[in-house]
């Protein structure tokens, strides 16, 4: 039996445990905007049978933050917290083309508790040419106020619905194409933010932020990947995001990878740019006749107008045999996020540094 | 009818001449895959999920990261 385990060098840290595969992952950002997270990730994976795994993992963002939204809300001051999450589920695969995937996923901070679940299904036919996949994922959210009993948190129901496709076009070309809808019912605005709206010439209200309960989203996206050669490769993609609050947005990326040494090294270099138009009843200020509020209102950036870019290099190295190991694969990769917010007065922009290590082994 | 409809669409793009086993080695990569480093793929997605309006139909389950 041929065993895989995958380890993470985490402040020199690793694990690998028997007949199984373990992983092992930590990514750290920061922004000029006083946002520092830290995500460090494990997870195990074992081998039952020939057809069935089964899988388990932890992350966590370990958060400090001094941000203008922490600035913007009703009692400004930083934070620390930290989200711990889990997943635990099953791989089988009845034949050599069907795959099913059942993933069950916890997560909690001091304001939000959530339990997903996931199921993905994929087929191969064409001689494993085509492969076809549905994604369904479920998520039962509670939202509220660090601090505040639970009794008063509010619901947050999610529902998502993604089938997808990923053909070989060539023996040097996959192409794919994915589709996902997703619907939100429930307490979708921050618990903490708070709006300004005018009343009259001199007179301010700041009242708790409004956002309509029901938000269907789409996204369709399209991918490429080419070999140009054995040691070349290229991939590229678009994407298109429309919801029923008015957002729309467009991603494009590209990256290329060079490997050598028959992939015992790997280097790479990607870069994303992405637009997003504001929701429909956002507003970076707001007015209203004394006495009355807009219905809906928002001091949330993420639905202004926005564009960013997103770059970064990365490079994986396999080792060879370590130990007990037969390989051992080191990576490492950096990005630069440079975000702009055309329409949100308090923040013009920030730009974030993302660095990330890890290293696998496989028995 | 769909799957006949689908069928020929990737004929049109990409012909339907075989592709054998013994011709899928450069597929076979790990550069050619988009599976193959999912925590980098999972942490980044999350990232972007925190901070931008339109990442939330992208895949990722759950969530409330107050990192926005």
């Amino acid at each position: 039996m041929r065993l895989q385990v995958t380890l993470a060098l985490l402040f020199g840290a690793s694990t690998a445990l028997g007949d199984s595969r373990a992983t092992a992952f930590v990514s750290a950002y920061s922004d000029d905007d006083d946002l520092t997270v830290v995500s460090p990730e494990l997870s195990l994976k074992q081998e039952v049978s020939d057809r069935v795994d089964v899988e388990a993992a932890y992350e966590a963002d370990i958060i400090s933050a001094a941000s203008v939204d922490v600035m913007t809300a009703a009692s400004p001051r930083g934070y620390s917290e930290v989200r711990h999450g889990l997943a635990a589920g099953a791989i089988w695969k009845p034949e050599r083309e069907i795959t099913f995937a059942l993933k069950y996923l916890p997560s909690w901070e001091t304001d939000y508790r959530s339990h997903g679940l996931s199921l993905r299904t994929a087929y191969e036919w064409l001689e494993r040419r085509l492969e076809e996949r549905l994604d369904v994922r479920v998520s039962f959210d509670r939202v509220g106020r660090a601090g505040e009993p639970e009794s008063e948190w509010h619901d947050l129901d999610i529902v998502a619905l993604g089938p997808s496709l990923s053909y070989v076009l060539d023996r040097w070309t996959v192409a794919s194409l994915a589709y996902e809808v997703q619907a939100q019912r429930g307490f979708q605005q921050s618990a903490y933010r708070f709006v300004p709206v005018r009343w009259s010439g001199t007179t301010t209200v700041s009242v708790p932020e409004e956002h309509p309960r029901w938000r269907v989203r789409h996204a369709l996206a399209l991918g490429v990947r080419h070999a140009l050669s054995r040691s070349w490769f290229l991939s590229g993609g678009y994407r298109h995001y429309r919801d029923s609050w008015g957002v729309t947005s467009h991603t494009a990326d590209a990256g290329i990878q060079h490997a050598m040494n028959h992939e015992r090294v790997i280097v790479g270099f990607d870069a994303r740019g992405y637009y997003q138009g504001e929701a429909s009843f956002y507003a970076e200020r707001y007015a209203a006749t004394p006495g009355t509020l807009p219905t809906y209102r928002s001091r949330d950036k993420m639905l202004s107008e926005s564009w960013s870019l997103l770059a970064g290099l990365r490079g994986e190295v396999g080792l060879g045999p370590v130990g007990f190991a037969e390989d051992v694969r080191v990576a490492v990769r950096s990005d630069v996020y440079d975000q702009h917010f055309l329409s949100f007065e308090p923040l013009e922009g920030r730009r974030a540094f993302i660095f990330q290590l890890g290293a696998s082994a496989e028995y | 009818m769909t799957r006949a409809a689908l069928l020929l669409v990737l004929c049109l793009l990409g012909g339907c001449a075989p592709v054998h086993a013994w011709q899928r080695s450069t597929l076979a990569s790990r550069c050619m895959s988009p599976d193959s480093r999912p925590s980098e793929s999972r942490a980044r997605s999350h990232m972007l999920g925190a901070r931008e309006g339109s990442s939330g139909a992208s895949g990722e389950v759950g969530g409330g990261c107050g990192c926005k």
